[in-house]
């Protein structure tokens, strides 16, 4: 079931109501991200409102939550703009998102666009709120096929969520062995969790994936995002370096993108490391980074923002 | 420890910064939550509105209705009445057109009145006129009457005036008899005289009798001195006589002569310098003319087996030739696609017959040498008339004509033997096929020839047999051939015996081959040249014989006087 509007939880409710049927390690850290959101005002198009003859037609607010996917609220978004304009029936398949002109990767996470997108792209200028709720204009027709992939209906959401999760789990034991032997309900499980917004459900299952039973990983599934569509980095990053230290965030960075995160700080810093909104000091492990503060889909994704002078 | 204790204090810092990004970013979650709380009641109070708008309008539509039905009812009161007024105009229409029925009824009968007092007016005409008419009648009846009693009396009168004419007549035919009676006597009375008077007549007729018995008697006397004068029928019982023009009745030869088969051989000459391919005797037995490849035609004597003369013209092989009935004229048909004609008295040609497109196998004259007809190969065959010098008739034959003969006397019918094995005749006076006679032969049909009575035809044909047909039915009447008979070329002409007792033929090895034509049976063979004979002719008790290389064998029937009936 998706989550319907207007119940959305506040973390301390959830954390406090939820009666876990599979009850998954108690994580602050964990609880906080997963149910982080933000609210959104959809828009229709203008000039597709005005094709089907609907000149005025309200936006829509949804509280969206930063892990889910646009895909799981086009439903209630085009219920929406089917109620309002009489005589319009739309098609979930040819939905599309855009903001300020760019049309929004349905599946990247909503927060992880949010921060590409809103934060990023104001230098990190929107993070006292200024920018929410988001303005997301909502498309009916001309969908993008050069800029998006195509056939963006919740199975194939689905599909490219699990097979980020075997990447990552690729990345972490060298094999997708331990994904791939989940029992069908055990991976389902995952995308219910998300999609019904319960964080035992997900967590449940997730804990084991990503604390990889205890075992050092080999590579951090982690991805580097920079600004002014520069190609996303995801290279093999080891959790420990030559002296079997955990990594800090900031040798991670720093082997990628030397320029832009210097091991000693010799003046103002240039750039910083955004995730799920926030700034984390770069001295946090990048093993805990990964284990703690993932997406639903076991990466790490960073969004690098430069830092104005 | 130190681990876990830093990691603590990341945690602490990041729960913290989580704290604040969630302090903006939530900072509309309850704004949002009353919203769409407020989206979904509006969306429910749209629908409840749509509903009762449509209710709304479902109720205006049936009070519409309803209203309308009360006006109608209005109009047309209750039902029951509406059904009770609907009889009574049902009652009323029907009574109405009762009542027109009715109406019609009348009018029919009234019309009918009409009539019949009409009928009433022209039947009182009818009856005062016949009244008229009675006393008119009466009247003359009376007069008649009246009138009818004095024809009676006069009728009386006239009676009586018969009667005494009666008595007249009686007296006079008394009278009549009385006369006749005078008449008898004098009648009798001449007759005796007549009689007296013949007698006296025939006794001196007798006398004078008696006095020419005596005066004949006498001359008889003197006349027996000197021998009588008779003067006998000219008969033609003889060839011998020589060729003279032919009639109707004689043209083919004269058949009452009883041919013996000259299988004596009495002459063998060579011919030519080239193939010899045809042969035939003169019509009156002295010569026989030969026609071969050299494109020369020999005429040779019978008797002394000399070359008489030899005509020449022909561009190509001669293939065939014919005397006519008077052995004055000579034909020769050639390969070079034309018949020509010499005078045999000059040895000159007369006239070259031009005209066909392929080989002339064939040409013959009709018995008064005033025709000739010619078959070719060009599938046709031409009739010449030789006074005028030109084709008269051209028929075409639909095959090869390799030879042609006449049936009848003036040449109006023609039979001819063809390359597609078919034998038909022809009327030459409408040009038409008169029968075509197939499935005779098995091979091209190579001579036709007519038995001198003219009532068959003999045909050889490349099957190796013979055929005798009957020309009235068409019905083959024989079959003639022999083992070892073989026909040695597709121009080999066979021939009847001038009686139509035998048949002769040349074989392919030099035979020649007798059939008698009452059975079928081979009568002779006898043999004198050795390569295919091309031709033979038989004229009174002589046959020559042709063969291709080049050598002409004269038969007879003795070894002495091989030509007995020459003279």
């Amino acid at each position: 079931m998706p989550p319907q509007p207007g119940q959305g939880k506040t973390p301390a409710t959830a954390a406090s109501s939820s009666t876990p049927t599979q009850p998954a390690p108690h994580n602050q850290v964990a609880k906080v991200i997963w149910d982080g959101s933000i609210p959104i005002q959809f828009s229709w198009d203008k000039a597709e409102a005005a094709a089907v003859g609907s000149n005025a037609v309200e936006s829509f607010f949804f509280e969206a939550q930063r892990c889910s996917y646009f895909p799981l609220l086009t439903s209630h978004v085009r219920k929406h703009f089917v109620d309002m304009a009489l005589h319009f029936i739309g098609d979930d398949a040819e939905v599309w998102y855009e903001y300020e002109g760019t049309p929004l990767k349905w599946h990247y996470p909503i927060g992880l666009l949010y921060d590409i997108h809103g934060l990023q792209a104001s230098s990190g200028q929107g993070m006292n709120g200024s920018l929410l709720p988001w303005k997301v204009t909502v498309h009916f027709q001309n969908f993008p096929g050069d800029k998006l992939i195509k056939s963006q209906a919740v199975d194939s959401c689905q599909d490219y969520f699990m097979s980020m999760i075997k990447e990552a789990d690729y990345l972490r034991n060298g094999s997708t062995k331990k994904v791939m032997n989940m029992s069908k309900s055990d991976q389902t499980q995952l995308w219910d969790g998300l999609w019904s917004n319960n964080y035992d459900r997900f967590w449940g299952m997730n804990h084991k994936l990503v604390m990889n039973d205890g075992v050092i990983a080999r590579n951090l599934p982690i991805r580097i995002y920079l600004p002014e569509n520069c190609p996303v980095i995801q290279e093999p990053v080891s959790p420990v370096d030559d002296k079997e230290q955990p990594k800090t965030l900031r040798q991670v960075l720093n082997s990628s993108l030397p320029d832009l995160f210097p091991l000693v700080e010799t003046g103002p810093p240039v750039a910083a490391a955004m995730i799920h909104g926030i700034i984390p000091s770069l001295d946090t492990s990048a093993i805990w980074a990964s284990q703690n503060m993932s997406y639903p889909d076991n990466f790490l994704h960073v969004v690098v923002i430069i830092i104005n002078k | 420890m130190t681990m876990a204790s830093t990691a603590q204090h990341w945690e602490a810092d990041i729960l913290h910064l989580f704290a604040d990004r969630d302090k903006h970013e939530k900072a509309f979650t309850n704004m949002v939550e009353s919203y769409n709380g407020l989206v979904q009641k509006l969306s429910y109070y749209v629908d409840q509105n749509k509903h009762l708008e449509t209710s709304a309008q479902t109720s205006k539509e049936q009070h519409e209705k309803m209203a309308r039905q009360y006006t109608v009812m209005k109009e047309q009161g209750s039902p029951l009445n509406q059904k009770r007024s609907a009889e009574l105009e049902a009652q009323v229409s029907s009574l109405k057109d009762e009542r027109a029925e009715l109406y019609k009824t009348q009018g029919t009968n009234a019309q009918r009145l009409l009539d019949l007092n009409d009928i009433l007016r022209v039947k009182d005409a009818t009856l005062a006129q016949n009244k008229d008419e009675i006393r008119r009648l009466a009247e003359a009846n009376h007069v008649l009457a009246h009138k009818n009693q004095e024809f009676t009396e006069l009728v009386r009168e006239k009676d009586v005036t018969i009667q005494v004419i009666q008595d007249e007549l009686a007296t006079l035919q008394l009278e009549m008899v009385k006369l006749d009676e005078r008449q008898r006597d004098l009648e009798r009375e001449n007759a005796q005289l007549l009689q007296r008077w013949l007698k006296k007549m025939n006794e001196e007729a007798e006398r004078m009798n008696a006095a020419n018995v005596f005066l004949e008697n006498e001359q008889q006397d003197a006349s027996a001195l000197s021998p009588p004068v008779l003067s006998p029928p000219s008969t033609r019982s003889l060839r011998s006589l020589g060729p003279e023009s032919p009639t109707s009745a004689n043209w083919r030869g004269n058949s009452a002569i009883f041919s013996i088969i000259p299988q004596i051989s009495s002459r063998k000459i060579a011919a030519h310098d080239s193939e010899v391919n045809t042969v035939s005797l003169s019509n009156g037995g002295t010569m026989f003319a030969t026609g071969s490849s050299d494109k020369k035609i020999k005429i040779w004597d019978i008797k002394t087996g000399s070359l008489k003369s030899t005509l020449t013209g022909c561009l190509q092989s001669v293939m065939c030739v014919s005397f006519n009935a008077t052995d004055e004229l000579l034909l020769g048909a050639s390969n070079d696609n034309a018949a020509r004609l010499w005078h045999l008295g000059t040895g000159r040609p007369r006239h070259t017959l031009t005209g066909h497109i392929g080989k002339v196998f064939s040409a013959r004259f009709n018995p008064d040498s005033t025709k000739v007809v010619s078959g070719s190969h060009d599938r046709t065959i031409k009739v010449w008339d030789l006074q005028k010098g030109y084709c008269i008739r051209t028929m075409f034959t639909f095959a090869s004509v390799n030879d042609v003969c006449l049936l009848d006397f003036d040449g109006s019918t023609i039979a001819s033997g063809h390359l597609d094995n078919n034998l038909r005749f022809w009327d030459a006076r409408s040009g038409n096929c008169v029968k075509e006679v197939t499935g005779i032969h098995l091979g091209q049909i190579t001579s036709v020839c007519p038995s001198t009575d003219g009532n068959q035809v003999l045909t050889n044909s490349r099957d190796n047999t013979l055929r005798i047909i009957d020309v009235r039915t068409h019905e083959t009447l024989s079959v003639l051939h022999a083992d070892g008979y073989k026909t040695g070329t597709n121009w080999s002409k066979a021939c009847f015996s001038p009686d139509g007792q035998y048949v002769v033929s040349g074989s392919a090895d030099g035979t020649l081959y007798y059939w008698s034509t009452r059975d079928g049976t081979v009568e002779k063979t006898v043999r004198e040249q050795s390569s295919p004979i091309v031709g033979v002719s038989w004229v009174n008790s002589t046959v020559v014989s042709a063969e291709k290389d080049k050598a002409v064998v004269v038969w007879g029937t003795t070894a002495r006087r091989p030509t007995g009936y020459e003279k």
